[in-house]
């Protein structure tokens, strides 16, 4: 059986993959956090004997391949108007969450994780220096907090830099009304770096690429699904977030040159990671640039724009996954 | 009082923050499809999802003929 560990809010790649294991006739089962914590789904754990019984099938015994989608997140379970002590019961109730989660994911640390949980929680900075041992070109980046350090690096740039965030929840939308406001990646120009504090928050600074156009990669074990986003205004620094929607970009199907896809996979390779969404640019001069690599990953925008049926792929892979008997699972791929 | 970016994100509070937040971009939130505002969910048993998206296909479905 194939176990997608999810989310109970909206996850747009998850269910379109649930379509091909339903229509192939898989196996599967879902479960979220708020299946277990608040809407109490029938859930029986044998401690003693490490089995784990939700609607009173055994895990241990029925699962294969665990497919890991966005499940361990914090979650409010009181709110600041219900109770003066909202935010210490959530913080309590969250560390009673993570103890139980540590127990169920070891439980099942013998079945095949797409990708194996220690792999998924990545450090996008640490990332790029591994891309980089496997012949990936990767922009300057520094981690500066001063403005001095700022105009140094800046001039060593020829003047193009610009600055994102270490983490992906630092791009969290914050909602006024109508209005949404977001940190998107930034282009820094002399005037903005004058405008600095002398010292702030430690910030991520790269060099601002001379990029022709973006390539988005979705990786399914060994297949490539890559999209070249193409701009008829030319490149923008600005964040794929702001023009997502805007008509004059265009997504289309690219085919990788065949040593950036011995170079990818040999790094997805040695970071353990059966899937993931791969941010590449090409610069002006023909040279690929690696930027980021998230092993969860989006697809379904790109592939629903080049017809590329990614969740089919996906889908199929794990039904592969799932038919092996254990033997023929690669160790090397479990939690 | 109508909160807005400025009061919320005011220069006090801005010295404790990284710089990407000094550049916050304000987008119109109909036009944030990634924020489903605009979206009806409904459920699925059989997707064992609660909220549920029937997303419509970009483009004509190719390759459905069976293999």
């Amino acid at each position: 059986m194939i176990l997608i560990l999810g989310s109970d809010s909206f996850e747009q790649g998850t269910d379109p993959v649930i379509d091909w294991l339903i229509a192939s006739n898989a196996s599967f089962l879902k479960i979220t956090l708020d299946d277990l914590f608040k809407k109490y789904a029938p859930l029986r754990i044998d401690v003693n004997q490490g089995k784990i019984y939700y609607n009173d099938r055994c895990l241990n015994d029925e699962v294969q391949v665990v497919w890991y989608r966005h499940f361990d997140q914090k979650k409010q379970f009181v709110s600041k108007q219900e109770h003066q002590f909202s935010m210490q019961l959530n913080d309590e109730l969250n560390s009673e969450i993570a103890t139980f989660n540590r127990y169920f994911f070891e439980s099942l640390k013998d079945k095949k994780w797409v990708s194996p949980l220690s792999n998924i929680q990545v450090n996008k900075l640490l990332m790029l220096n591994k891309a980089a041992s496997k012949g990936l070109k990767v922009p300057e980046s520094r981690i500066l907090n001063t403005k001095d350090a700022v105009s140094a690096f800046l001039q060593e740039c020829s003047n193009r830099l610009i600055i994102k965030q270490f983490s992906d929840v630092s791009r969290n939308y914050y909602l006024f009304e109508e209005k949404a406001y977001v940190s998107l990646v930034k282009g820094i120009s002399n005037e903005d770096a004058l405008k600095l504090p002398t010292q702030f928050f430690p910030t991520l600074f790269q060099e601002r690429l001379d990029t022709d156009f973006e390539i988005r990669v979705f990786y399914v074990d060994g297949q490539f699904f890559a999209t070249a986003i193409v701009s008829e205004n030319g490149y923008n620094v600005d964040d794929r977030k702001k023009f997502a929607n805007d008509k004059n970009v265009h997504h289309l199907p690219y085919e990788l040159p065949a040593e950036m896809k011995n170079k990818l996979s040999s790094f997805m390779k040695e970071e353990g990671l059966l899937m993931g969404g791969i941010d590449l640019v090409k610069c002006q001069d023909g040279k690929y640039y690696f930027l980021e690599v998230n092993p969860i990953g989006q697809y379904l925008f790109e592939s629903n724009k080049c017809n590329f049926h990614i969740p089919k792929a996906i889908a199929e892979y794990l039904i592969k996954e799932d038919q092996k008997t254990p033997y023929e699972t690669d160790q090397r791929h479990c939690l | 009082m109508k909160l807005t970016k400025d009061i919320v994100f005011n220069e006090d509070l801005l010295k404790k923050l990284p710089l990407t937040y000094h550049f916050m971009v304000e987008l119109n939130r109909e036009d944030s499809s990634e924020l489903k505002d605009q979206k009806r969910f409904s459920a699925s048993a059989k997707h064992q999802s609660s909220e549920y998206l029937n997303k419509a296909t970009y483009k004509p479905i190719s390759g459905i003929l069976p293999e």
